[in-house]
């Protein structure tokens, strides 16, 4: 140790021992003008001043989750099976990932190739007979020469110390069988709804049909669809299952179901399996392929009404009832089916095999045509006062729009697609819209919408015109805000220099005083304890990936832990034993209700969902325990396919009943009024899905009216006990196009001058006559505007009835802009128009297309895309439209775009997740990047060239502030190019000649207070 | 049912170390890191993380059952939790590294996305960094990385790190202070890096 440190030390504890305010002084004196040594004890000084988590746990708590999750699975397969961590041929076992009738199955790494697959043992004695082993190995080689996207690809069939073991495709997303019974599940009694949207459905059932009729045409039977055997990925696609294996499957009547069954002996059969038995396979007759067709209208009879055509309590009642009963016409079960649908089944269920359908092709070409008659109907919102996707569309000339092809309203969109695709768009937003990102991640299906926030199209007034809003807060920083019980305080969350703290304001005298210290760990909500005394909230803690709920005194003190892992605030018992809030398990895909005693004793579960289906939680969510103390309301719903509704959780038994049938956007956080008969509710509406208002919910009818009714955003809301004044926190977004001239980076002049247009907070770009293309909401929705830098004047260049965002305008002749739209499943799609507004054209299919950039010859638009939910790929289309082509693609790959002269791709890259993510520079031919650079600071923005293509800029933020750096292409640091000490980037662009377009303005975001809103 | 030395033979090894037998070291390291780590599977499976669970209960547990606690001094007793504290660092590291390197989906899409796009890091990478960070203290300082060692890893308690450091607590309380400041320097360091 050297002399140095020891002086350093010397003066670290002497410094420790005084008061902040004297450090100065004895530093300055102690450091004797040394000034590194000073710098270096105040470094050191910093920690000393938190708020003194850090570290504070031990560090086994910081995996302790992670060795929890690892270690059963560990001693499972490693005492039973021996199987995980070791290798198999040369795929490296990884886990488990479930086990059924045809044995086990695991996660696994084939380490020739380096992917990811699934390996499938099957269970010992199934193939004890070696003859039936070839067979197998003979049927299952056939089926994975199988390639459809359709049919669960089979990589390689082989065998493990006399086990055989097929290895295919890693699948991602769920069965049809947990699909349909999801779908079901949270139906409220009495009412039959069919487990899936009818688009969803038609689209499933073409893709198993062309499956189908891919295998048959290869000779190769299924023998046992069933929705057991059907996946369905994240990205809504089907797959089946299992090709060639089911003559390995067995059945309890001991007869041979395959009279060709070459003594293969068959045992132990299920009875989900009989249920979709053909009529000649429950005789034990020879089959052919039209055997498959009957189970498949047995799998579409039970996704259309949620019930099996045939079933009985016992195998036996089962057959009887393939061989000699009709099953209830599904019309009767779901009379919105149309009567085509039910002719299709009908028709897959012909028990005379002579009179089905003959080939699979047949009822792929009936659905489709079912489509193509059903597609305006069926893919139209389902609000009141949207129209039907197409009919939406409207040019800013009148150029026509019929006959474009339309995005597709069924595709689903995973959380994950959803996840990234906020994420990749917001980091320009990410100080105010963190919340919302937050509440995207956990909820899922967000997508675009958050990207273009299109403001609401004011429907229906706000229930009162008396309403009364006093501003508490006027830093614009304000995150949280909950009011006391009896209304004299209000406890609310400022940010400041990235750093939460606590404060109380007596709202009688306007007064604050801190009661929770500045801190880096980001508070989620506050709580008043129903006496008043405490507040309880939800802080993230430091090193460790979850929140803990801790309750402070009103008036300051120390606070104290209560429990830990806490995804919403917590909402109290009327008698203030207890509280509630909600538990997001991320790594099991898990969403709980929790409760426990008032000091967090006695926790448990009271209900709990699996995703897709959720309780919502995160910043500004929470639940409402109602006066009486009988239920607990909470915002809850799927993503798949997107509805959100408050439900009411019964604190006796646990069970759910949804509140009313109104199907939401997104339901964020709830309060009871004190009447037991109302709540408020804070939910956003799939007619505005931007716009967080605050509404009112009649319990238990469910019969909503409206609040607020504006432009601005609320997050969180919190009543008094007498029900009269609500707390909450308002966010609002100023933006304006700015311009600026080469050189005088940091003297824009003004271009457009709206108070809530927002504009340009999703995008613009220079067209190459001169003019700015941006977004804007000036007339309500989020739409492409152009901008005469010359005189200023603006015109609305198209609208579509969704969201267009990220516009991008190309060069050559007349000049065009491509942009995205997303539609309201959240379809994100790249389309072109004209410079005039003409010519409106799809490009690209989605799910997840974005962020579109024009080669400088006018021919290609590139754009990145999302794969198993994370931006991995730019792609290449032609402006004309065809096959998307791929540049590259990496672990990460983002943000794409082309350099003023064509040769190079900028874009934020990762090769692994090993390292942090950097800028990137491709050949616009693709490949690996030519050049990276570290990204010293975190960009909050797009990627755009300088207009001489000799560096890349971006925008960096903080505390509100944000400015733009470049990074020159042929080395060096990056440099900042504004100098800007006020205001955000939004985005930005420039001009062949230099000039510099930005999107400029402020995001507030205030505690109010609101009294007489019933 | 385990393979390895039983109680007696711990103690022994315990005991012969603490004699100075370097050796034994070698033999004992292997049991402790493999019984803790073992005992922490089992204190975790099945309860919900992050809460019950505390560090000291780890090593108390690993003592019991490992150590004959008659036949032991108290200097062995310190260096024994010395040693658990060294192997539960080994454990946390060693499975955060395995972590880290785990390609995730699915419902960690989140974390990923973190990690992809805002660089944020997620507890694991804290904690390797943490580790690293520990490693440039012990070169600079070697008796603060060990109380952090003992603290943060072994989750021994004031008294306890100044038993097993043979030195006065109060000396462990600066030690402890000063060292966070200077780790939470390192870790604020490295963020702003990226």
């Amino acid at each position: 140790m050297d002399e140095r440190w020891r002086k350093i030390e010397r003066i670290y504890h002497e410094a420790r021992e005084l008061d902040k305010s004297e450090r100065p002084v004895f530093l300055a004196k102690a450091c004797a003008g040394d000034d590194d040594l000073r710098r270096e004890v105040e470094s050191l000084l910093v920690q000393a001043d938190q708020d003194g988590s850090f570290m504070q746990s031990p560090a086994i708590e910081v995996v302790a989750g992670a060795l929890a999750r690892d270690e059963p699975e560990r001693r499972l397969d490693g005492e039973e099976l021996q199987l995980a961590g070791t290798t198999v041929s040369h795929y490296r076992i990884l886990k488990k990932l479930g086990c059924g009738g045809m044995g086990v199955v695991y996660e696994a790494e084939d380490t020739k190739l380096g992917r990811r697959v699934a390996l499938k043992f099957l269970p010992p004695g199934v193939v004890a007979d070696p003859k039936a082993l070839e067979r197998f190995q003979r049927e299952a080689r056939a089926a994975s020469a199988l390639n459809h996207p359709n049919i669960c690809t089979i990589y390689e069939i082989g065998e493990h110390e006399g086990q055989p073991f097929i290895a295919m495709e890693l699948l991602e997303g769920q069965t049809l069988r947990e699909l349909i019974s999801r779908g079901t599940v949270h139906t409220p009694a009495g009412r039959q709804s069919p487990p899936l949207p009818f688009g969803t459905l038609l689209d499933l059932a073409i893709e198993i049909s062309d499956a189908l009729d891919a295998a048959h045409q290869k000779g190769i039977i299924h023998r046992d669809i069933k929705p057991a055997n059907i996946f369905v990925t994240a990205r809504g696609q089907a797959k089946i299952l299992d090709f060639g294996l089911a003559k390995l499957e067995t059945t309890p009547t001991g007869a041979a179901v395959d009279s060709r069954a070459d003594g293969l002996t068959m045992t132990g059969m299920t009875m989900g399996t009989a249920a979709y038995m053909s009529p000649e396979q429950a005789r034990g007759e020879p089959l052919d392929a039209r055997t498959d067709l009957f189970s498949f209208g047995d799998v579409l009879y039970e996704m259309a009404t949620g019930r099996q055509a045939f079933s009985g309590d016992s195998t036996a009642d089962i057959f009887a009832q393939i061989l000699k009963e009709e099953p209830p016409s599904p019309r009767a079960l779901n009379p919105d089916l149309p009567a085509k649908l039910e002719e299709i089944i009908g028709k897959c269920l012909e028990k005379d095999r002579d009179l089905r359908y003959q080939v699979a092709a047949e009822i792929r070409a009936d659905l489709k045509r079912l489509k193509r008659d059903t597609a305006s109907r069926h893919s139209a919102p389902v609000t009141p006062g949207s129209g039907p996707l197409g009919a939406g569309l409207k040019v800013g000339s009148a150029s026509s729009v019929q006959g474009l092809p339309l995005p597709s309203a069924d595709l689903v969109s995973s959380d994950t697609q959803v996840v990234a695709a906020v994420i990749r768009r917001h980091k320009s937003k990410v100080a105010a819209l963190a919340a919302l990102i937050a509440a995207v991640i956990i909820v899922g299906g967000y997508a675009v919408y958050r990207l273009a926030h299109p403001a609401a199209s004011a429907v229906g007034p706000s229930s009162s015109a008396n309403m009364q809003f006093t501003q508490v807060t006027t830093s614009g920083t304000a995150r949280l805000a909950a009011i006391s019980p009896d209304g004299r305080y209000v406890a609310y969350v400022q940010e400041s220099g990235g750093n939460d703290s606590l404060w109380l304001r007596q709202t009688a005298t306007g007064s604050n005083v801190q009661i929770v210290q500045p801190s880096e760990r980001p508070f989620l909500g506050l709580t008043f304890s129903p006496d008043g005394n405490f507040i309880d909230y939800v802080q993230r803690e430091m090193m460790l990936g979850y929140r803990s709920l801790y309750q402070v005194p009103v008036l300051g003190g120390a606070p104290r832990k209560l429990v830990s892992d806490v995804d919403t605030p917590v909402t109290f018992s009327p008698d203030g034993k207890e509280f509630a809030f909600v538990r997001r398990d991320g790594n099991h895909g898990l969403y709980h209700l929790m409760m426990a005693n008032a000091d967090g004793s006695n926790l448990h579960s009271l209900a709990t969902r699996q995703a897709p289906h959720v309780f919502t939680a995160a910043l500004g969510f929470g639940p409402a325990w109602s006066p009486d103390g009988k239920v607990i309301v909470v915002g809850a719903g799927k993503t798949f396919p997107r509805e959100f509704h408050p439900v009411a959780v019964d604190v006796a038994t646990g069970q759910e009943r949804d509140i009313g049938s109104r199907q939401w956007f997104l339901v964020r956080q709830l309060a009871w009024l004190p009447n037991d008969r109302s709540l408020l509710m804070i939910a956003n509406d799939f007619s505005a899905p931007t716009q967080n208002q605050i509404w009112q919910v009649s319990y238990p009818s469910g019969r909503v009216s409206r609040i607020t009714n504006d432009l601005s955003n609320y997050v969180g809301v919190s009543l008094t006990a007498n029900g009269s004044t609500l707390a909450t926190v308002k966010e609002q977004i100023t933006s304006n196009i700015w311009i600026a001239s080469n050189g005088k980076w940091n003297h824009p002049r003004q271009v457009t001058f709206g108070l809530s247009n927002a504009d340009g907070i999703d995008g613009l770009s220079w067209t190459s006559n001169g003019k700015i293309v941006y977004t804007s909401r000036a007339n309500g929705n989020t739409s492409l505007w152009l901008a005469n830098p010359q005189n200023g004047n603006t015109q609305e260049l198209v609208q579509t009835q969704f969201p267009d965002t990220l516009p991008s305008a190309c060069g050559g002749s007349p000049g065009y802009i491509t942009f995205v739209t997303s539609s309201q499943r959240g379809n994100e799609t790249v389309w072109r128009v004209d410079r005039d507004g003409s010519h409106l054209r799809q490009l690209t299919q989605g799910p997840n297309d974005g962020f579109p950039s024009c080669s400088p010859d006018g021919k290609w638009v590139v754009y990145s895309l999302l794969t198993g939910g994370l931006p991995k790929q730019i792609k290449r289309v032609s402006v004309d439209g065809g096959e998307p082509i791929e540049i590259a693609h990496a672990f990460i790959l983002a943000l794409p775009a082309v350099s003023p002269n064509g040769k190079w791709i900028a874009c934020i890259y990762r090769d692994s997740s090993h390292v942090p993510p950097e800028l990137g520079i491709l050949p616009f031919a693709g490949g690996k990047p030519v050049k990276i650079f570290h990204l010293s600071l975190i960009t909050n923005s797009k990627l755009v060239w300088t207009s001489d293509s000799r560096a890349v800029a971006y925008t960096v933020g903080k505390g509100g502030v944000s400015n733009i750096m470049e990074q020159p292409i042929n080395g060096g640091a990056p440099r900042p190019l504004t100098h800007f000490d006020s205001g955000q980037i939004f985005s930005f662009a420039w001009l062949a000649k230099g000039d510099l377009a930005l999107a400029r303005g402020t995001e507030s975001s205030d505690v109010v207070l609101i009294r007489k809103f019933q | 049912m385990r393979e390895g030395p039983s109680a007696h033979n711990v103690t022994l090894l315990l005991k012969a170390w603490g004699g100075g037998d370097k050796e034994a070291l070698d033999r004992l390291a292997p049991v402790v890191y493999r019984e803790l780590r073992r005992i922490a599977g089992h204190l975790m499976a099945g309860q919900r993380p992050n809460h019950t669970l505390q560090a000291t209960a780890l090593v108390n547990e690993a003592y019991v059952r490992l150590v004959d606690a008659q036949q032991v001094s108290w200097q062995d007793r310190a260096h024994f939790f010395a040693l658990c504290a060294r192997a539960m660092r080994q454990i946390l590291i060693d499975h955060a590294r395995a972590r880290a390197s785990e390609k995730r989906g699915g419902d960690q899409i989140s974390i990923e996305l973190d990690e992809a796009l805002a660089a944020s890091p997620s507890p694991e990478a804290n904690l390797l960094e943490l580790d690293d960070a520990l490693n440039r203290l012990a070169a600079l300082d070697p008796r603060k990385s060990q109380v952090v060692e003992l603290r943060f890893f072994g989750g021994l308690s004031l008294e306890e790190t100044a038993e097993a450091l043979k030195v006065s607590t109060k000396t462990v309380q600066r030690d402890w202070d000063m060292a966070r400041g200077w780790l939470y320097r390192e870790l604020k360091a490295n963020k702003r890096d990226g």
